[in-house]
């Protein structure tokens, strides 16, 4: 029996994570925690450094300044290269669709796999018994996440011919390959129509069930609130709200930061 | 045209209609087939690079060239017999691979054609210049035919079939890479490379993979062809054969294996029937591969269809399924 809400453990911390374009400060100082199978939501407006932080996380590029620690390893992802932090259980979608075009949707996914199987030169050419029995657990398994994000009918398509909307449920799939702990999502809904977007909102939290902590970026306010258990804003590189879905909401900060200040409102009105 | 037509069946006939053409071909088409045989080998080792990892590799034929020029340096040296230089040619040009591969790694699209296209004419400068070596521009020659226990391979039947052996083990290792882990992996890079590395695909060890393997093949070819003609001069491991094997491997269908084995044939083939008409021919050939480029970019046989490994993962799923 417990009396108290255990205290969930954290996944990963941001401290004071900056980056610097040139002269431009694409993120100021920005420090986060993630807690271990949360739904954590990333906000701001256009030009926010929301997709920079992603890439700061995932070794496209170095932070400037900062550390992003995994807490159970003590690691700083900062400077890894991205096959290094996808090793260490960290899986992101790209804000466009980024498919392999040139494969059908299970291979896509198969080759997300590639991380946690091992077979090399000899078990290519030769084929032998350990090999084959990996195969078909790849497949087994791509499979299964295939029929997970209902892209299963779908397998034998090449990924191009797939319309956008399912190229970017494909991606969450392809992601999803690696076995990952931590998946970020950078705006899995973008160009979907509202029944789309509810269906790859369901399949985010069916994920989230999985025991996968989730860190989303999303522009649809309403989708998000409506998903999240906490949500962080960020404005011009800086976070400027942290909290539940409904103190974000009400957050003056964050409604500046969105609808533009109160003075232009009023000029404007 | 559908893969299709090469499934296993095709394949086998494909391989029998190979197995007897010498005793129906005359001499002078049994030369022919053996060349095409080189160039099969040959173009399949650029496939690898670019159809397979996506590196724009213009100095292919330098690897031919350090194959050959193994053998023949072994051979000038010490007198070592074919079937010992054999595995050292195909280690060295690997090698050489790698050494290539290293810096290409540093480098992205466009600019990896640019210095893959240095390093040809690099090697081909040390083969010309190093005279000690090499002998420079009169080449290497007098090497012994192969032997294998005592029975030398000297007639052009038996180096057609030699090289036959060769083909079929090439084209066999390139679908059994194409289909696996690291074919996807390749495929991957190929597609998206940050995609692919995101996904916890190391990159650069598989495009040095991919360099190391493909010069390795085109060193064998080199290998063979030195045994063959008994002689080897810079003179056939320069751009020109380069850009013939990256033609081949555009017109055959980057990537397809069976493409890009007709595109070798057809590359050889015709310009050798075109002979008669002299200066004509090449023009000829430049015109139809422009017409080729402009009707069919996906090349004679279109894009691979990548059914391979579908029909694994097909046969998985009808097992799964049957009651």
């Amino acid at each position: 029996m417990t009396f108290f809400e255990p205290r969930r453990r954290r996944y990963l911390i941001g401290k004071k994570i900056s980056k610097v374009f040139g002269g431009v400060r694409a993120l100021q100082e920005v420090s986060l925690e993630i807690l271990r199978g949360e739904i954590l939501g990333l906000i701001g407006p256009n030009g926010a450094g929301k997709t920079t932080l992603f890439n700061c996380m995932t070794g496209i590029y170095p932070p400037s300044a900062g550390q992003i620690l995994l807490e159970d390893r003590q690691l700083d992802l900062g400077g890894l290269k991205p096959a290094e932090v996808a090793r260490l259980g960290v899986a992101r979608t790209f804000q466009n669709s980024r498919v392999f075009s040139g494969m059908t949707t299970l291979e896509n996914v198969m080759a997300g796999c590639h991380l946690w199987t091992r077979a090399g030169l000899g078990g290519a050419v030769f084929a032998g018994r350990g090999t084959r029995k990996e195969e078909a657990e790849i497949v087994d398994y791509s499979l299964e996440l295939l029929g997970f994000l209902d892209l299963a009918p779908l397998a034998n398509t090449l990924a191009s011919s797939l319309p956008y909307g399912l190229q970017r449920r494909l991606e969450i799939a392809r992601a999803m390959a690696t076995r990952p702990q931590l998946l970020l999502l950078d705006e899995p809904t973008c160009g979907m129509n509202p029944h789309e977007s509810r269906e790859v909102m369901d399949a985010i939290r069916k994920i989230r069930d999985r025991g996968i902590t989730i860190f989303i970026i999303e522009h649809d306010m309403k989708v998000i609130m409506g998903i999240s258990d906490r949500v962080i804003c960020l404005d011009h590189g800086e976070k400027i709200a942290e909290g539940t879905p409904e103190m974000i909401q009400k957050d003056p900060k964050v409604l500046d930061a969105y609808l533009g200040r109160e003075e232009d409102a009023a000029a404007i009105g | 045209m559908d893969l299709q037509i090469f499934s296993k069946k095709s394949w086998l006939l494909l391989f029998l209609c190979a197995l007897v053409f010498p005793v129906f071909a005359p001499e002078y088409y049994v030369e022919l087939a053996f060349n095409v045989g080189i160039y099969i080998i040959l173009a399949q080792s650029l496939n690898l690079i670019i159809g397979f990892a996506g590196l724009l590799n213009l100095g292919q034929a330098a690897f031919f060239g350090v194959g050959a020029y193994t053998y023949g340096v072994l051979w000038k040296f010490f007198q070592i017999p074919f079937f010992v230089a054999f595995p050292f040619s195909i280690i060295f040009a690997a090698l050489t691979g790698l050494l290539l591969g290293l810096p290409v790694l540093r480098v992205r699209h466009d600019y990896i054609a640019i210095v893959t296209l240095g390093f040809g004419e690099i090697i081909k400068l040390i083969l010309n210049n190093w005279t000690d070596l090499t002998d420079g521009p009169n080449g290497i020659y007098g090497m012994a035919p192969p032997q294998i226990f005592g029975w030398a391979i000297r007639s052009r039947v038996e180096y057609y079939y030699l090289v036959l052996v060769l083909v079929c083990l090439v084209v066999f290792f390139m679908y059994r890479l194409g289909s696996s882990r690291l074919g996807r992996a390749w495929i991957a890079i190929r597609e998206d490379e940050i995609s692919a590395s995101s996904l916890g695909i190391k990159t650069n060890r598989l495009k040095l993979l991919a360099f190391t393997l493909g010069a390795g093949l085109a060193g064998m070819a080199g290998c063979v062809l030195a045994a063959k003609h008994r002689f080897i001069s810079p003179a056939g491991f320069g751009f020109y054969e380069s850009i013939i094997l990256l033609c081949m491997v555009t017109i055959g269908g980057i990537g397809n294996i069976p493409g890009v084995m007709l595109g070798a044939a057809i590359l050889y083939v015709v310009p050798e029937i075109l002979r008669e008409f002299s200066d004509f021919r090449m023009i000829t050939v430049g015109l139809a591969m422009i017409a080729l480029m402009l009707f069919r970019p996906e090349g004679i046989l279109g894009k691979e269809k990548r059914k391979t490994i579908w029909i694994q993962a097909g046969r998985i799923l009808k097992d799964r399924s049957a009651p």
